[in-house]
């Protein structure tokens, strides 16, 4: 298991990421849009606080059971396929933080086109604390000749999201980062996620592919011919 | 056992989860479980930090709660006593042992962050301690608490429930805050007032990163102090997870703790019975020190404390409806949107603390109390002043409150000092102090202080400090007993020289019934600054009374370099020198123009009536900006921008209306709401701002909305159309039981959904009649149903 509290300067985001939530493609960007998301990016960089707690699980993948240590056990053909010659996997849990959510509400209140853009921009921050993860996550495996699947969350595929309380409890999460879930799975804060990365010992890697998730029919990113994941 | 830590430390176990991982047992989710499966390993931990000297065993309760047993076959009830009874038997035959009750965090988050209530969280705490005082624990411990409001929860459960001694722990993040953003000074603030027999700090840090977090702690407390850190952070390298610091460094900064004035330790997360020994033989030879009483008037929310005395603070007057036609209406229709712009508005211009008052006669006040400043803190982080004087409205408000609120007010009859006191020493609050009594307010400052005696006297015989109590030598009205005006004033230094309170005083009424109300308000503010009004209870939106209290902390030193001075008013230019370069109200409201928007829109209200302006531009501006949208020529950020320029405009034409004594005429209602369990309500306030534009009502219930109150307001508000939002898998299902419900109890209604899970099928799966897409599709929608 490893906690870990970073600073926000390791952490950068890609505006165009931001720009996708709001869905914009290659469009022109107003300049009023364009101001607000600069100085959301700034007022993000000082009140995030990035943090993430994982912890590295033997797996047994079983008749579409895969068991993580007897923390979590999770059914589900999707998982099983992707685990499927994994012995290992990383849990994450990342976040970042309180402060993020009452500025949201904050601006729900007073101005709610930067409600909007904040939340798209905070949106991007949590996606790029979890690439940071991901990638120190790589190198642990790698330390140990493996290869990793790509992040995959509760919520995708058939994998239900119930299972986010296991998860944060096998984590202590709520202990160590202060993320917690409610009883329909939300994660609080909100901009938070959990996941699971498998160790396997293949040489191919498994592509994030949009036919694994579960909102792919109703994607508003494949709506608009877009995909979220086979960039 | 509290006495004793005059002679001597106590000391608590270490971590019972690095244990219980290095006992080998795979343990799973529920480790408190293994006090009914394997109760023997549980007493071997026990035995082993009792061996290493331990005084204080922490029976494994930690997550025995309702919610985290869930899935549990056994009942929070057979866990806890089977814990205390194992950790108990432990301890037989020892001398100076002691068993506590751990209590844990829920796991999950109280509203408004969470949907958890308050109530309910206190639920879950009181089945916990009713538990533990049946199983004889010997203290409650109350540990690793983020979240303030939580914490209050267990708290008032544990001494509202037993008569044990009740400690009381948070976790600190290196910034000095909890993970939800409480300061050591509010924690001590709230957790002193609730009367907790030692206070904490656990987990999260390693004991070095704690020393600054301790050295807040002794700052503010008059409390003994516990220390329970983790062994550092876990840390993880070839395939091990490690903790960084030895028995031999944590017990070396143990010791400075000790010696700063810290007299009970124990160990979080990473610690063994190693620890605990080496902490033990490390002070060994040393004596705690004795804590010297503390005297700070503070009150705070969850995440800002207000120090009264150092320097003039505003309390913000303004959400109270006497005498506001604005206020009384939102109140009376549920408007908590303008409520919470009002506290915002004062937030942002300056006060530090905010009076709320509701009280009108045709609310249930009590209720109203509640929502407002349940929603009020939820956005803004200022301490509050219940403002009631309704006694239950009182202590409703004080049990829910988050944080340290003032209480407005007591005063000195006899009924008053002998309901509201018990409140103020329940719940830990300050109060502000009225000089009246029975006899009417007193003509003279001797007099005044007279009460104050009596009020402050009899609060020490309730258990309530002098430094709790704010006094409000109460202001006369110049143009009707000219004659005793100074008296007040007066009243101020003779007050303060006799006692510790701080004085509070709303100024504002001195100028009633005479002309140049401002002149006289600002000179009145001035000289009560001078003679010691700590307070003034004053509206921070208007200029003159700000230009006052800031040129008083300057002269009176309390604006160190005179920087707000000098950053107020060092480069005042003109405001809004931009010149509009386009007066065309539709032209203004498709390119989001907010700042213009009001200016141009009161122009034309001289030329054109409400209806003409927004059917003449509102409308068609709103339906282009619509088209493009939908076309992809603009997108969000811009729709709900001209949205709210449109908004702007709506305002001043109501403003107008309600000016002329005319009401704007909306029928057409529709109820809005995030359904219950889901928490996102980004998207539901932008239709309803869309909506909004286009002259319908809405009835916003907010987010996490039951079910039964959804279909009340309905029925009360004679509504046309739902829309519900939902935005998880998991949330879904609650919206198919409210439509369920509501066409139960109204099958005329028309229902809308939208929600990022949702599709048109599955929209019509569930009951409803609509599937939105956007906020742009909710109008068509609406359209439809209305124009027939």
């Amino acid at each position: 298991m490893k906690v870990n509290h970073i600073n926000s300067n390791l952490i950068k985001i890609n505006i165009n990421e931001a720009l996708r939530y709001l869905g914009y493609r290659n469009n022109n960007v107003d300049v009023e849009t364009y101001k607000l998301l600069n100085e959301s990016i700034i007022e993000l960089q000082n009140i995030c606080e990035f943090k993430y707690v994982y912890r590295i699980f033997e797996v047994k993948n079983e008749n579409n059971i895969i068991n993580f240590e007897n923390f979590i056990k999770i059914t589900s053909n999707d998982l099983a396929k992707l685990f499927k010659d994994c012995k290992k996997s990383a849990v994450i849990a990342a976040t970042i933080g309180f402060e993020v959510e009452k500025r949201i509400k904050y601006f729900n209140s007073t101005n709610l086109t930067k409600a909007v853009i904040f939340d798209a921009c905070a949106s991007a921050y949590i996606e790029a604390l979890c690439d940071y993860v991901e990638s120190e996550i790589m190198e642990i495996a790698a330390q140990e000749d493996y290869n990793t699947t790509f992040r995959y969350s509760p919520g995708y595929g058939d994998v239900p999201i119930s299972h986010q309380k296991e998860i944060l409890n096998a984590l202590n999460a709520q202990k160590y980062i202060g993320l917690s879930s409610l009883d329909s799975s939300i994660l609080v804060p909100r901009k938070s996620v959990t996941a699971f990365i498998g160790f396997n010992k293949g040489n191919e890697t498994n592509n994030k592919s949009c036919l694994n998730c579960n909102l792919y029919n109703n994607c508003s990113f494949t709506k608009k011919g877009e995909n979220s994941y086979d960039k | 056992m509290i006495n004793k830590l005059k002679e001597k430390f106590l000391y608590f176990d270490g971590a019972m989860g690095t244990m219980l991982q290095k006992s080998g047992l795979n343990i799973g989710e529920l480790p408190e479980e293994l006090n009914i499966l394997k109760p023997e390993v549980i007493y071997n931990i026990h035995k082993e930090y009792l061996n290493a000297g331990a005084n204080i065993i922490s029976a494994n309760t930690f997550g025995a709660n309702k919610l985290k047993l869930n899935n549990s076959s056994y009942t929070v009830e057979e866990i806890i006593i089977a814990g205390i009874e194992v950790a108990k038997k432990s301890i037989d035959g020892l001398e100076n042992k002691y068993v506590a009750l751990d209590i844990g965090p829920t796991g999950t988050l109280l509203s408004p962050l969470g949907t958890l209530s308050f109530e309910d969280a206190y639920d879950i705490f009181k089945e916990q301690v009713i538990a533990g005082v049946k199983a004889r624990a010997d203290i409650i411990l109350i540990e690793t608490m983020t979240d303030l409001y939580e914490l209050k929860a267990a708290v008032l459960a544990a001494k509202e429930n037993s008569n044990l001694p009740v400690f009381c722990t948070m976790s600190f993040q290196d910034n000095g805050r909890t993970f939800t953003g409480t300061d050591i000074a509010a924690f001590v603030s709230v957790a002193e007032g609730l009367g907790v027999d030692v206070i904490g700090v656990n987990c999260s840090l390693g004991p070095k990163q704690l020393q600054s977090i301790v050295d807040e702690l002794i700052k503010y407390s008059s409390t003994p102090i516990m220390v329970q850190a983790n062994a550092g952070l876990p840390k993880y390298n070839n395939n091990i997870t490690y903790y960084d610091i030895s028995p031999e460094e944590y017990s070396h900064e143990i010791n400075k703790m000790a010696n700063k004035g810290v007299s009970i330790f124990g160990g979080c997360c990473g610690t063994t019975p190693e620890y605990i020994k080496s902490i033990i033989a490390t002070l060994d030879e040393l004596k705690p020190l004795e804590l010297t009483k503390k005297h700070f008037t503070t009150t705070t929310s969850s995440s800002k404390t207000v120090f009264l005395g150092d320097e003039v603070k505003i309390i913000g007057e303004r959400i109270n409806p006497t005498g506001k036609k604005r206020l009384k209406e939102a109140l009376r229709e549920n408007n908590l949107d303008y409520v919470i712009r009002e506290a915002i508005a004062q937030q942002d211009t300056g006060s530090d603390i905010l009076d709320i008052n509701v009280g009108l006669p045709d609310i249930d006040e009590k209720e109203m109390m509640k929502k407002v400043i349940s929603e009020v803190q939820s956005v803004v982080s200022l301490p509050l002043q219940i403002d009631s004087s309704n006694v239950e409205v009182i202590e409703t408000a004080a049990r829910i409150y988050n944080g340290k609120p003032i209480i407005n007010s007591v005063n000195g009859k006899k009924e008053s000092l002998e309901q509201i006191l018990p409140i103020v020493k329940k719940y830990g609050t300050l109060v502000v102090a009225l000089t009246l009594n029975e006899e009417g307010i007193p003509k003279t400052a001797k007099k005044r202080l007279e009460i104050a005696s009596n009020i402050i006297n009899t609060a020490k015989s309730y258990g309530i400090s002098e430094e709790n109590i704010l006094i409000d030598p109460l202001v006369l009205t110049a143009s009707a007993e000219q004659e005793n005006v100074m008296e007040t004033l007066k009243a101020i230094p003779l007050i303060k020289k006799k006692y510790n309170v701080k004085i509070v005083l709303g100024t504002s009424n001195v100028s009633f019934g005479l002309p140049n109300r401002k002149l006289l308000n600002t000179t009145y503010l001035a000289m009560a600054l001078s003679l010691g009004l700590d307070a003034p209870i004053t509206d921070s939106t208007n200029e003159a009374l700000l230009d006052v209290i800031r040129s008083y902390k300057v002269l009176a030193n309390q604006d160190i370099d005179s920087k707000d001075y000098i950053r107020t008013y060092g480069n005042v230019t003109t405001e809004n020198t931009f010149v509009t370069s386009n007066s065309d109200l539709k032209e203004i409201i498709i390119r989001g123009l907010k700042d213009e928007a009001k200016k141009v829109s009161l122009e034309l209200l001289k030329k054109y009536n409400s209806i003409e302006i927004i059917n003449k531009y509102m409308i068609p501006a709103l339906d282009i900006v619509g088209g493009k949208y939908e076309q992809q020529e603009i997108f969000l950020p811009q729709l709900i921008r001209s949205a709210e320029t449109s908004k702007v405009v709506f305002e001043s034409i109501k403003e107008k209306l309600a000016n002329e004594g005319n009401d704007f005429v909306d029928n057409k209602k529709i109820l809005l709401a995030t359904v219950k369990g889901d928490i996102h309500d980004i998207g539901k306030n932008i239709v309803k701002l869309i909506l909004e534009n286009y002259g319908y009502k809405i009835i916003d219930l907010g987010k996490d909305v039951d079910i039964e109150k959804i279909v009340e307001t309905i029925h009360n508000e004679n509504i046309h159309l739902v829309g519900l939002s939902a935005l998880m898998t998991t949330t879904v299902k609650n919206m198919e039981y409210t439509i369920k419900a509501i066409k139960e109890n109204s099958p005329q209604i028309k229902i809308m959904v939208g929600g990022a899970v949702l599709t048109p099928d599955y929209a019509s799966k569930i009951g409803a009649d609509y599937y939105s897409k956007d906020a742009r599709e909710a109008v068509n929608i609406a359209k439809k149903i209305f124009e027939n």
